[in-house]
């Protein structure tokens, strides 16, 4: 077995050998064959395929021979097995054969005994059968010892086997160990194999790149020295050109120069002369400009002057400009002032007829309270009256005497207020529901009324026909006239185109409004005028204004046509018609504010009457009355006072009565 | 400022961490009680990854972060050998897997409790995919004398004996484990010392029943191995009947066991009923009329890639009806007789196949007695063939000359593959 081991474990070596061998022969070849790399370009590339094959194969072969080491490794082992198995079957076959021996001999031998047994059954003499035994005997003991022997034996082969196990078991611990330090060593070996195989591939490849760098060199060494040379030629003829073009520059600049130099020479001909001109212009313009200079002052002092003008004027401009807008922020101001005025004005303008209006309605209200309490007030009276009346009567009958009503007519008429509710109620009603305006007019009506009436009675002659529109122009045409220093002078102008009666028209208004009338009361105006020349006229017959009146007369009769009013009279009418106007005017407010006027002398006689219904007779009549009454009333309160007590005493008496009865009743039984 | 730092002589403006750090620092701290993570940006997330408490309970962590540096300092924490490329580059799926075998390993029947395992399940169902079991503990023995005293009901006892015997039950596991896709089980006990008992490594009748039951029920499992295990005929046959018409099952391995000629008659019969790519069978008892069962199978079936009959014994009656089977199998990539003591017979039949053969890749007749003639035979036939990559045949008493050939040879048909490939791979390049 170690043999074969050996054999084998050595086998893998030699390979190894032999093949480094091969490669380092390999590797001198192929640095034979580089030399004539050289000489073309296909043999090298036939060459380095043939290259590419080798370094393939070598690489195989490398890995083949990992692969070899193991399964020769392998093999060694299953050989080992084998022969262990081939053993362990000799073996089982001798022991096997030895043992069907020893069965054999023991059968033999046992056959033996058992032919002794028969004879000894045969034998009956002591000593032969002794002997017999004994030889049977010897014989049992050699079975036995046979058995012993073949036991010790095996024994020892085992214990043999154990030893060789033990061996074997040790010499394979060595052999792991040989195997290990193998592996190790071969593993080293194959690493440097690599290594140098790959060194050897890079001196190859090295020496490869070598001669082609070579190659690739004087190639390039070759291009250049062309290219070299190409160039130099070029450069040559370069220089030349330069040099022709250095020698044409030279000429053209020498041309140049000679000709810059005559055109120079020109130019400062050309300057020279020109300085003269302008030497000569410098003189003239020297004079001139003293001339210039004189004019100069005088221009320098009207400039000042003009200047502080000129400032003075920008300064005024500037506080024109300033005033301007001071005016301006001014005239805002004014008009917001009068906006905001305007509105306080309309809002107390607003408040102050609410505030009559309420005033209205409540001075109407205060009225009606006033005439109801004032009603209520008579009933209660009448009433008061009517209770006095009453007791008065009955006073009277309880004394025995005639009682008669006094005036039951004025008793049953209501109070002259509420008869006069009655009459007024209407209008009453009217004045409550008509507009505020209306009916102030209304009341102005109703109290001028009586005065145009009484006018109308006074002035029969004057009627409405009577008062031509030609009157009435010529009335108003005259108060105009009379009073134009009333009307504007402005208005005055703008009059002059137009017509007369235009003219006319526009001036009472005007008048009117600067009087504070208004255009109704222009007829009123008109008939005063008119009633005023009749009074005049009647006035003057009763001799108050003789001159007057006879003046008066006078134009009367100058122009009896038109009996108008006098032009001198017609200021003191007109004022006294204002006065009027005003007091009328005033009048009607208070009469709009107050009642009607009460007829307090019906009123108070109404009262009187009423105070008077129990006169002082009847009074006197009352007090005496009283008096008796209050006399009967005592005398009445003593017997009341007595009544109690005489009763007492009839009783009294009765129960004694009573008593004296029993007694004398017992007595006359006793008796 | 300046102020503050007279005050303060710690102070300093370069301990101040930016307010958006505080506030992650912030999440970090109370991560447990307020978990803020899916809203965040991919930075803040490798912030809090980074920095998260590596204590927080599973449960809350497995539904919380994804794959990433969370997980990886998990494992770093836990394990010192960290290979994520063993785990589809996911050190979740790592974290995951490993501490489900690490709870499965160190489960002893009838002591931990079959919770910790399926709380375990629920949380991590989603994220295995391979489960790779080094031991399976037994239950703890009673001691004798009980026994004793319950002589009376020694059926009964016999019987709970026998189920006392028993390992990790699969079942509760393998049907929650939805994406699982490889195992491999081994029976046995890690460093069990002086205690050493056979029973500790091989399987009960009523694991292999429940293992069988298990692996039906896991419908996503493509790879299923299970060696060192000392599986024999009867539970092979068992595990097999359970086997036929998986839905996904494409590699076997039945390594290091002791099936004998009727577990390969139920092998045979399950590469005809199943989607088997790869077989291994290496190291078992299986002998010639085992062998012809299978090579019976082979020469009907057009799927099985692989198959792997090293060190067994089939000597030249299996050897031969195999390579009478490759006459009619044109799917078989990988075939392996090495150590079966089979001899130039086979070595002529498995020649002829070779003159015809051309999908065959790589064959291993090593540690065979394959002699001067076996050797002649098959250079004769490897040099018609143009598929064979890799050939095995140390240890077969061929000369070392005619090995070399072969290997020549062998070196020549992998040189022209490789010559191929590249060029094919240029010419697409070049489309």
């Amino acid at each position: 077995m170690e043999e074969a081991d050996k054999v084998h474990e050595e086998a893998p070596e030699p390979p190894v050998l032999s093949d480094n061998q091969e490669d380092k022969k390999g590797a001198s070849s192929f640095k034979g064959k580089e030399d004539p790399t050289e000489e073309g370009n296909e043999e090298l590339k036939t060459k380095m395929q043939e290259e590419k094959k080798d370094v393939n194969k070598r690489i195989m072969s490398l890995q083949k021979r990992l692969t070899t080491l193991v399964t020769n490794i392998q093999t060694a082992a299953d050989a080992k097995e084998m022969e262990r198995r081939s053993g362990m079957e000799d073996n089982c076959r001798i022991r096997d054969e030895r043992l069907k021996n020893d069965a054999k001999a023991c059968q033999e031998k046992v056959e033996e005994i058992r032919k002794g047994w028969s004879i000894v059954n045969q034998k009956v003499v002591h000593s032969e059968l002794q002997s017999v035994l004994d030889s049977q005997q010897q014989l049992c003991a050699a079975v036995i010892e046979d058995k012993k022997k073949l036991i010790r034996d095996l024994q020892q082969e085992r214990r043999v086997k154990e030893d060789q196990y033990l061996k074997n078991l040790r010499r394979l611990d060595e052999e792991i160990k040989l195997m290990l330090d193998r592996m190790q060593q071969q593993f080293q070996n194959l690493s440097k194999a690599y290594s140098e195989e790959l060194t050897q591939l890079q001196g190859v490849y090295q020496q490869e790149i070598e001669v082609l760098l070579a190659k690739d060199k004087a190639k390039l060494d070759k291009h250049m020295k062309e290219h070299w040379d190409t160039e130099l030629e070029s450069l040559m003829e370069r220089r030349r050109m330069v040099e022709e073009s250095e020698k044409t520059v030279h000429d053209v600049m020498l041309e140049n120069t000679t000709k810059i130099k005559l055109m120079q020479l020109e130019e400062n001909a050309k300057s020279q002369a020109r300085l003269r001109e302008q030497q000569q212009m410098k003189g003239k313009s020297v004079v001139l400009n003293l001339k210039q200079l004189e004019h100069g002052n005088k221009n320098a002092a009207y400039n000042a002057k003009l200047e502080e003008m000129k400032g003075k004027i920008l300064g005024t401009s500037k506080e024109v400009k300033n005033l301007k807008t001071k005016y301006a922020k001014q005239k805002d101001k004014f008009m917001k002032q009068r906006q905001h005025l305007s509105e306080v004005h309309k809002r107390s303008r607003q408040h102050y007829e609410r505030i009559q209006k309420e005033v209205r309605y409540t001075t109407a209200a205060d009225a009606r309270k006033f005439e109801e309490m004032w009603v209520m007030m008579e009933e209660e009276v009448t009433q008061l009256a009517e209770k006095a009346l009453a007791i008065d009567s009955l006073i009277c009958k309880h004394l025995g005497l005639a009682w008669e009503r006094p005036s039951a007519a004025f008793m049953e008429s209501p109070g002259p207020r509420r008869s006069q509710e009655h009459d007024t109620n209407p209008s009453s009603h009217l004045l409550q529901t008509r507009h505020p305006s209306h009916c102030s007019q209304r009341m102005m009506d109703a109290s001028v009324g009586p005065s145009l009436e009484r006018d109308s009675e006074h002035g029969t002659g004057v009627e409405e026909g009577e008062l031509s529109s030609e009157t009435l122009m010529k009335v108003m045409e005259l108060l105009c006239d009379e009073t134009g220093f009333l009307v504007e002078d402005k208005l005055r102008k703008l009059l002059v185109p137009m017509e007369k009666n235009e003219q006319t028209i526009v001036k009472l208004h005007s008048l009117f409004a600067v009087l504070g009338l208004k255009e109704k009361d222009l007829p009123k105006l008109l008939h005063e005028f008119l009633l005023m020349y009749e009074r005049q006229q009647g006035e003057r017959t009763e001799g108050a204004f003789v001159e007057v009146t006879e003046a008066m007369e006078n134009s009367a009769t100058a122009d009896s046509t038109s009996r108008l009013i006098k032009p001198n009279y017609v200021l003191p009418t007109l004022r006294r018609f204002l006065e009027q106007h005003r007091k009328r005017s005033s009048s009607h407010q208070q009469s709009s504010l107050s009642h009607p006027a009460r007829d307090t002398s019906v009123e108070e006689a109404y009262w009187d009457r009423l105070g008077n219904i129990i006169t002082e007779e009847k009074l006197k009549l009352w007090d005496a009355a009283e008096r008796e009454l209050k006399q009967y009333e005592e005398v009445l309160m003593d017997i009341s006072v007595l009544v109690p007590e005489t009763e007492l005493l009839r009783q009294q008496n009765t129960e004694l009565r009573m008593q004296l009865q029993q007694i004398l009743s017992s007595t006359r039984s006793s008796n | 400022m300046r102020r503050i730092i007279a005050e303060d002589l710690d102070w300093s403006l370069a301990t101040v961490s930016s307010l958006s750090n505080l506030c992650l620092q912030c999440i970090v701290s109370n991560f447990e009680e307020k978990p803020i993570y899916e809203e965040l940006t991919s930075s803040e997330k490798d912030f809090i990854q980074n920095r998260v408490s590596l204590s927080l309970p599973l449960h809350f962590a497995a539904n919380v972060f994804p794959d990433g540096v969370y997980w990886k300092r998990r494992c770093e924490q836990k394990w010192k050998v960290c290979d994520v490329s063993n785990y589809g580059e996911s050190w979740k799926r790592m974290f995951f897997e490993r501490q489900l075998e690490n709870i499965i390993e160190l489960f002893i029947p009838g002591i931990t409790e079959p919770k910790t395992v399926l709380d375990m399940v629920t949380l991590c169902k989603d994220h295995i995919k391979k489960l790779n079991i080094a031991q399976l503990l037994p239950p703890v023995k009673e001691p004798q004398t009980e026994d004793e005293e319950q002589a009376t009901e020694l059926t009964l006892e016999n019987e709970d004996d026998k189920s006392g015997m028993d390992h990790f039950d699969f079942r509760i596991l393998l049907d929650k484990l939805t994406n699982l896709e490889e195992l491999h089980l081994v029976y046995k006990v890690k460093s069990c010392g002086m205690n050493f008992e056979w029973s500790m490594f091989e399987m009960t009748n009523r694991d292999c029943e429940s293992l069988a039951k298990a692996l039906k029920s896991c419908k996503t499992l493509k790879l299923f191995r299970l060696h060192l295990s000392h599986l024999e005929d009867k539970k092979c046959r068992l595990l097999v009947k359970y086997l036929l018409d998986h839905p996904s099952l494409r590699t076997l391995d039945f390594s290091h066991n002791v099936i004998g000629d009727s577990g390969a008659r139920a092998i045979s019969k399950l590469l005809t009923k199943s989607k088997l790519e790869i077989l291994n069978l290496y190291d078992n008892n299986i002998g010639g009329p085992g062998a012809k069962a299978i090579a019976h199978a082979l020469s009907k079936n057009t799927i099985l890639v692989s198959l792997n009959l090293c060190l067994n014994r089939l000597s030249d009656e299996g050897g031969q009806a195999i390579c009478k089977a490759l006459l009619n199998n044109k799917t078989l990539l990988h075939l392996q007789l090495g150590a079966n003591g089979v001899t130039w017979l086979t070595a002529l039949s498995l020649s002829s196949v070779l003159a015809q053969n051309n999908t065959l890749k790589s064959i291993n007749l090593s540690c065979n007695t394959l002699g001067e003639v076996g050797g002649n035979a098959l250079e004769e036939a490897m040099s018609h063939n143009t598929s064979v990559t890799e050939c095995n045949i140390h240890l077969t008493d061929i000369e070392e000359r005619k090995v070399s050939v072969i290997n020549q040879m062998v070196w020549n048909n992998q040189f022209r593959k490789q010559e191929t490939s590249p060029r094919e791979k240029n010419t697409e390049n070049a489309n």
